[in-house]
C-alpha cells in the first residue's frame, strides 16, 4: 500500500477557531431553537439557564474570529478579498457543481479550484453575512432593547431568526460535504483536515488545483 | 393593617352564580367616571400581595409611573383640548386580556395561556424570560423581571369562585363595573350614548370588537384612543404573523427537506460515482 502523502492546510489557530465557533454554532443554535420552535420548549423546564448559555456562547462567538485580526491580520485581508471575489471559474463551478455533487460524476468539466473551492466560498461568505446580521440584530435586542422601539426589536428578531435559519440548514450541507459526502468528503467525522490540519495531497490535488500547485511549487 | 378585601365581601353577591359556565365575563372601565384615586392600583396590591414601590415625585399625577412585575395596575393620566376646553382624564390602564392574545400565542412555553373564563392567565414556573410576550404585545403590557413575567391574572382566584376582581369591587365612583359580557358591552354602549348627550359627542366604547373582542373595554370620552395612551388600532405585530406562519413552516420544512436531500444524495452519488474519483486508498 502506497503511502499517503499529505500536506499542511489549516494551522493550529485555525483548527481552534474553527471547533470553538462550531461548540458556540451548536449551543445558540440549540437554545435558540427551544424558543423559536415552541414544540421544544418543554426541555427548558421553566429554567431561564437556556438564557444564560445563549448570552455566554454569543459572546464567544463574537469575539474569537477576532483573534485572526492580531495573529494574521494580512490573512483576514486576503480571506475577505476572496470570499467576496467572484470569476468565470466560479459560475463555472456552479454550473459543473450538480453532476458531481449529486451524481459523483463528471469531475473533469470542474474547473481548477482555489485553497477554497466555490461551495466552500459560498458558504464562507453566507457565515460572514448572517453572522454578521445575527450579531448586530442580537446586540440590538441584547443591549440596545431600552434604546429602540418596539418595532425595531420586532424586526431585530426577524433577522435574527432568518439569519439563522439559513445558517443553522447549511451547516448540515457543511458537515455533509466536509466527512459524508462519498465523493466530496476530505475526511470523517473523527479523522480530517480540520483536526489533523493535514489533507490528502491527492485529494488537494483533485480537489483544489490551483492551491495545491502554488503550494507545491513553492515548496 | 391593610384592609381586607375579602371581608368586605357583600354575602348577597356570593350567592349570585356570576360564573355561569359558558357565560363569558368583561370589565368595564369608565373614563368619565373614573376621579384618579388609585383604589384600584391599591385593592390589586393587597389582593396579590404585591409589595410597594419607592417612587421619585416627577412632577406628574402618574405614580408610578409605569406598571412593573409587582405593579400590576396604574392610573394614567391625561389631559387634552376638547374645542378649547381642557378635559382631564384618568384611566386605569392594566392587561386588556384580549380573545385573541399576541402574548399567549408567542409564548413558547405556555407560561401564558386563556384560563377557563378567557383571560390571559399567567404561569410563572413555566416562564423561562424570553421577553417574546414583552415584544409582541400589542399594549406593551407584560413586565420581565429576574426571567420572569408578571401582569393583571383578572384576579382569576376570585373570578373562579363567582367573586369581582379586587380593583373592580374596591372601586368608589364605581368606574369599573365587572360582569357578564353582553351585558358589560350593553352597558358601555348605553353610557356612550348618555355621554354624547351630555357633552362629549365623540364618546366611544374601546375594545368590543379588538382583537377577538377584549376583556377589558373602556369608555372614553374621544373617539381618538390615542389621547388616552391606548393604540388606534391594536393587532398581532406582523413580524409576529411572519415567525408563526411563514418563517417556522417553512424553516422546517427547508429543514426536513435538507436532510433528506443530502440523504438521498449520499445513496445515489454513492451508487454512481465513477471510479476515476475514488480516493487513492481505495484504489489500492
Amino acid at each position: 500500500m502506497r503511502a499517503r502523502q499529505e500536506i499542511p492546510i489549516y494551522n493550529f489557530q485555525q483548527r481552534t477557531v474553527h471547533w470553538i465557533h462550531t461548540v458556540a454554532f451548536i449551543l445558540l443554535l440549540g437554545t435558540g431553537l427551544l424558543v423559536f420552535v415552541p414544540s421544544l420548549s418543554f426541555l427548558m423546564g421553566g429554567s431561564a439557564i437556556s438564557r444564560y448559555i445563549h448570552r455566554i456562547f454569543a459572546v464567544v462567538y463574537m469575539i474569537v474570529p477576532f483573534f485572526f485580526l492580531f495573529t494574521d491580520p494580512e490573512g483576514v485581508r486576503s480571506s475577505l478579498r476572496t470570499i467576496f471575489t467572484w470569476s468565470g471559474d466560479d459560475w463555472q463551478w456552479l454550473k459543473a457543481m450538480p453532476s458531481f455533487y449529486f451524481l459523483g460524476r463528471g469531475e473533469e468539466k470542474m474547473p481548477p479550484q482555489e485553497k477554497l473551492a466555490t461551495g466552500q466560498k459560498a458558504w464562507y461568505l453566507l457565515v460572514f453575512l448572517a453572522s454578521f446580521l445575527i450579531i448586530i440584530s442580537g446586540l440590538v435586542m441584547w443591549i440596545g432593547r431600552e434604546l429602540v422601539g418596539v418595532g425595531v426589536h420586532q424586526t431585530m428578531l426577524t433577522i435574527h431568526d432568518l439569519s439563522m435559519i439559513s445558517l443553522g440548514i447549511m451547516f448540515f450541507v457543511h458537515v455533509y460535504l466536509g466527512v459524508f459526502h462519498p465523493v466530496m468528503a476530505s475526511g470523517t467525522l473523527f479523522r480530517n483536515p480540520m483536526i489533523s490540519g493535514m489533507t490528502d495531497a491527492e485529494y488537494a490535488r483533485k480537489h483544489h488545483t490551483k492551491w495545491y500547485e502554488r503550494v507545491t511549487k513553492e515548496k | 393593617m391593610a384592609i381586607n378585601v375579602d371581608a368586605l365581601e357583600s354575602p348577597i353577591e356570593n350567592t349570585i352564580p356570576s360564573t355561569r359556565k359558558g357565560v363569558k365575563k368583561a370589565m368595564l372601565v369608565d373614563v368619565s367616571i373614573c376621579i384618579g384615586c388609585r383604589g384600584c392600583h391599591v385593592a390589586c396590591k393587597q389582593w396579590n400581595d404585591l409589595p410597594g414601590e419607592k417612587t421619585t415625585q416627577t412632577g406628574s399625577f402618574e405614580n408610578p409611573p409605569d406598571r412593573s412585575v409587582i405593579t400590576w395596575t396604574v392610573v394614567k393620566f391625561s389631559e387634552y383640548d376638547d374645542n378649547g376646553r381642557v378635559r382631564w382624564m384618568t384611566r386605569q390602564e392594566k392587561c386588556q386580556h384580549c380573545t385573541d392574545a399576541a402574548c399567549v400565542r408567542a409564548c413558547p412555553t405556555a407560561a401564558l395561556y386563556h384560563d377557563p373564563l378567557g383571560f390571559v392567565a399567567v404561569d410563572r414556573d413555566k416562564c423561562i424570560g424570553c421577553r417574546l410576550c414583552v415584544i409582541y404585545c400589542p399594549f406593551d403590557i407584560p413586565r420581565v423581571e429576574d426571567n420572569k413575567v408578571a401582569k393583571c391574572t383578572m384576579c382569576q382566584d376570585r373570578v373562579v369562585a363567582g367573586r369581582t376582581p379586587a380593583c373592580a369591587k374596591t372601586c368608589p365612583p364605581n368606574a369599573l363595573t365587572w360582569g357578564d359580557r353582553e351585558d358589560i358591552i350593553a352597558k358601555g354602549k348605553a353610557r356612550v350614548e348618555a355621554l354624547k348627550k351630555r357633552g362629549f359627542p365623540k364618546a366611544m366604547l374601546y375594545g368590543d370588537n379588538i382583537l377577538g373582542g377584549l376583556g377589558v373595554m373602556y369608555v372614553l370620552t374621544h373617539d381618538d384612543p390615542t389621547l388616552f395612551y391606548l393604540p388606534k388600532e391594536p393587532k398581532i405585530p406582523a413580524t409576529m404573523g411572519f415567525w408563526k406562519n411563514i418563517m417556522q413552516p417553512v424553516g422546517g420544512v427547508l429543514f426536513g427537506a435538507t436532510v433528506a436531500g443530502l440523504i438521498i444524495n449520499y445513496i445515489v452519488a454513492r451508487a454512481t460515482k465513477s471510479e476515476v474519483v475514488r480516493s487513492p486508498e481505495k484504489e489500492e
